[in-house]
């Protein structure tokens, strides 16, 4: 009795182990650019348990020689629009579309699942969203998990572009094409991998920000003089981006200036935190940016009362525009999700996606008010 | 009783008075009364779960639930008010579902016999999920104006919830020293077998001192919605949880039960409140922010233990000079971290 259920055990441990090492050498082994279904499929089950640790050890030699061989496919942001796999699955009745989003705690990601629903049921497709609170390693294991119900495509808006390459490997290995949103995937990591996307959407980021400094500069006067503090994410690029184009739109300006920068977190607690303390450690400052909506929000109730800050950036969520807050751009992240749907509808149709697609903002001015779902 | 040694908070006084100067020399914007209004303001909510923190932290138990339980009871107020409540009505809904929250992280440790790490992480969970669950994690706006009082009024120039966290400071020590509950919470903290057999209900600690720590965290729900006059689902899903731990740790309560005060808890919250501020008022690149953070954590607590190994006697001979300072009594402690516990304790009793 005691033997068999060592025995037992014995099996499970040994079958396990494969399993896992045939799931590892996937990543290495297959350095293809855009596999078939079939052949990625193979090649994952095939791996031999021997061969696996090996493969895993020279995983860093293999992924450096495979991003010299497809360089050339994956040039131009990563965007391989020449051989897109098409998934079986795209053939049924109600082609499944999985979608993979960061976290439903910012109303931005809220609306964004929710176009995805709607244009999906609308154009007759079967929607799956996983959401990763914000882990880079979580989002990879939901998207392993959809890959395993074979999808037509999926929608991927990272939580960080970096780690996202190996989510982009994974779905490529599977023969599926990614359809990027708002969050861009570095383009050095998925050379490295061997991996491709194909087509990104979203806003663009860079005319956000430069739209606020120069709304900033009508308001004020094209040589007013005034000084800038930012409610920024410094370790999210899109945020930085945006940063990034509104200093350069008020830099013509020579006597406004930046003079201090603080980390609001995306979150409208901390953000209000940061902001009282960013105007006691600088009182001349008279203009905000806030580079998310959730800043934007806490930077409004950090002011009030105050009548000399004014609050510029992205749109809080259906906060009216008023005196203090006098312009705001707001992204829509709601059409994006229906955009990526219609992109992917397109290319069933025969049509050939777009590299790369850049949204305009919404500009919202005093009296304004920015419906919902229409956020930073 | 006498005054026999020096107080466990002086050390951590020290610290946030030289912490305060430095700052103070580093921009002439730190030391204005504005800002040490946004200093406590800003500092309120961490202190006041430190406050509940210290009385789980005295019967050496831990409660991870504060954070999302600030974000369940906000979320729960701005829901109430949603649905036509007044807001006295929509704080004391807040503040029931806090309590509850600790009842049930009370009763679940004491009646199963469960690890208080896993009850109230499991309770974290939980708490962080009600209010994603109801609103489908959208915020809900406060329309009711009188509503702000809670976080933006203030009495006599001082902001409500600095008022808040001293009025619950002052209550919570009268508790901790004047009265036998707060006898019997560092008992059970420093032995609770031995508190058993003396006869104290250790069901009925446990239960309380979860209470109260869900008491404060709606208090912290309270104000960190009245603050932004909205509900937000992941309010105090950022440093609140680790930072009010870190403030009674810092402030000299130990994590291992029995030993502590409200005043040493409130001058850790304040030290964290201080250095974060100043960061903030300074201009310190935020990446630089949490590890200056940990190195003050550190040092603090590294001081205090080494502090509370010596005792006075040694502390005089280190210095040269023998029975200097205040009088020395008869019952000076010299003895292990527990037995200072116990002594207290016993100070403590009415």
């Amino acid at each position: 009795m005691r033997r068999s259920i060592a025995f037992t055990g014995l099996l499970a441990a040994a079958s396990l182990s494969l399993a896992a090492c045939g799931g590892l050498d996937t990543g290495a082994s297959t350095s293809s650019a855009a596999p078939t279904a079939t052949s990625s499929a193979a090649s994952s089950s095939a791996a031999s348990s021997s061969a696996a640790t090996s493969s895993a050890a020279s995983g860093s030699s293999s992924a450096a020689s495979s991003s010299a061989g497809s360089s050339s496919a994956s040039s131009g942001g990563g965007a391989a629009a020449a051989a897109i796999p098409r998934p079986a699955a795209c053939d049924e009745a109600s082609p499944y579309i999985a979608v993979a989003l960061p976290n439903l705690t910012n109303p931005y990601y809220v609306a964004m699942k929710q176009g995805f629903e709607d244009a999906g049921s609308a154009a007759g497709y079967t929607i799956e969203v996983q959401i990763a609170n914000d882990d880079d390693a979580t989002q990879l294991g939901q998207v392993q998990a959809m890959l395993q119900k074979q999808p037509c495509a999926l929608a991927l808006n990272a939580v960080k572009s970096e780690p996202a390459a190996a989510i982009v490997k994974a779905a490529n290995d599977a023969g599926v094409p990614v359809f990027t949103v708002n969050v861009t995937v570095d383009p050095d990591a998925l050379s490295s991998q061997g991996a491709s996307i194909v087509q990104y959407l979203g806003a663009d980021n860079a005319a956000g920000g430069r739209q606020i400094g120069e709304q900033v500069l009508k308001d004020l006067g094209a040589d007013a003089a005034f000084k800038v503090g930012l409610i920024t994410e410094p370790d999210e690029i899109p945020v930085v981006v945006r940063d990034q184009g509104f200093k350069d739109a008020i830099a013509p300006d020579a006597n406004a200036s930046v003079v201090a920068e603080v980390d609001g977190n995306v979150k409208p607690d901390v953000s209000l935190q940061a902001t009282t303390e960013l105007l006691q450690g600088n009182p001349d400052v008279s203009v905000l940016f806030a580079s998310t909506g959730p800043a934007s929000y806490g930077a409004l109730q950090a002011i009030a009362g105050n009548a000399n800050v004014k609050v510029y950036g992205f749109c809080a969520s259906e906060e009216p525009l008023t005196d203090a807050y006098p312009a705001c751009v707001a992204q829509e992240p709601a059409d994006y999700g229906k955009r990526v749907v219609e992109q992917i509808q397109g290319w069933l149709g025969g049509g050939t996606p777009e590299a790369e697609i850049l949204r305009p903002l919404k500009l919202f001015v005093n009296g304004e008010t920015p419906a919902p779902g229409e956020v930073g | 009783m006498t005054k026999r040694r020096i107080p466990d908070e002086i050390g951590i006084l020290g610290i946030l008075i030289v912490v305060v100067l430095t700052l103070s020399l580093l921009s002439d914007n730190f030391g204005t009364v504005g800002n040490f209004q946004v200093l406590l303001l800003n500092g309120a909510v961490i202190a006041f779960l430190a406050l509940g923190q210290t009385f789980v932290l005295l019967t050496g138990g831990i409660d991870l639930s504060t954070g999302s339980n600030v974000a369940l009871t906000g979320m729960l107020a701005a829901i109430a008010m949603r649905e036509g409540a007044s807001w006295p009505v929509a704080a004391l809904i807040a503040l029931v579902a806090g309590v509850t929250v600790g009842v049930f992280n009370g009763a679940v440790i004491h009646y199963l016999r469960l690890p208080p790490f896993i009850v109230t992480f499991a309770t974290f969970g939980i708490a962080a999920s009600i209010p994603q669950i109801l609103t489908g994690a959208s915020s809900v706006p406060v329309r009711e104006q009188l509503f702000a009082i809670i976080g933006r009024g203030s009495l006599y120039g001082v902001p409500m919830p600095v008022v808040l966290v001293v009025i619950a400071a002052v209550v919570l020590t009268v508790v901790l020293r004047r009265t036998a509950t707060g006898v019997h919470i560092y008992a059970v903290g420093g032995n609770a077998e031995t508190s058993r057999l003396a006869g104290i209900k250790i069901g009925r600690t446990t239960i309380l001192v979860y209470a109260i720590s869900g008491l404060c965290a709606a208090f912290g729900g309270l104000i960190t919605t009245s603050r932004l006059m909205v509900g937000y689902p992941t309010a105090g899903s950022g440093n609140e949880l680790f930072f009010s731990i870190a403030a009674a740790v810092v402030g000299g309560v130990s994590l291992f039960g029995g030993i502590g005060t409200i005043l040493g808890a409130v001058l850790g919250a304040l030290l964290i409140a201080t250095v974060s501020n100043g960061m903030n008022v300074i201009g310190v690149e935020s990446f630089w922010q949490p590890l200056v953070i940990g190195v003050i954590i550190l040092i603090g607590v590294s001081l205090d233990t080494v502090r509370r190994r010596l005792s006075f006697r040694d502390l005089g001979r280190l210095l040269g000079r023998p029975g200097g300072g205040p009088p020395t009594g008869p019952s000076a402690p010299p003895g292990p971290e527990k037995a200072v516990g116990t002594l207290d304790a016993a100070r403590a009793a009415p």
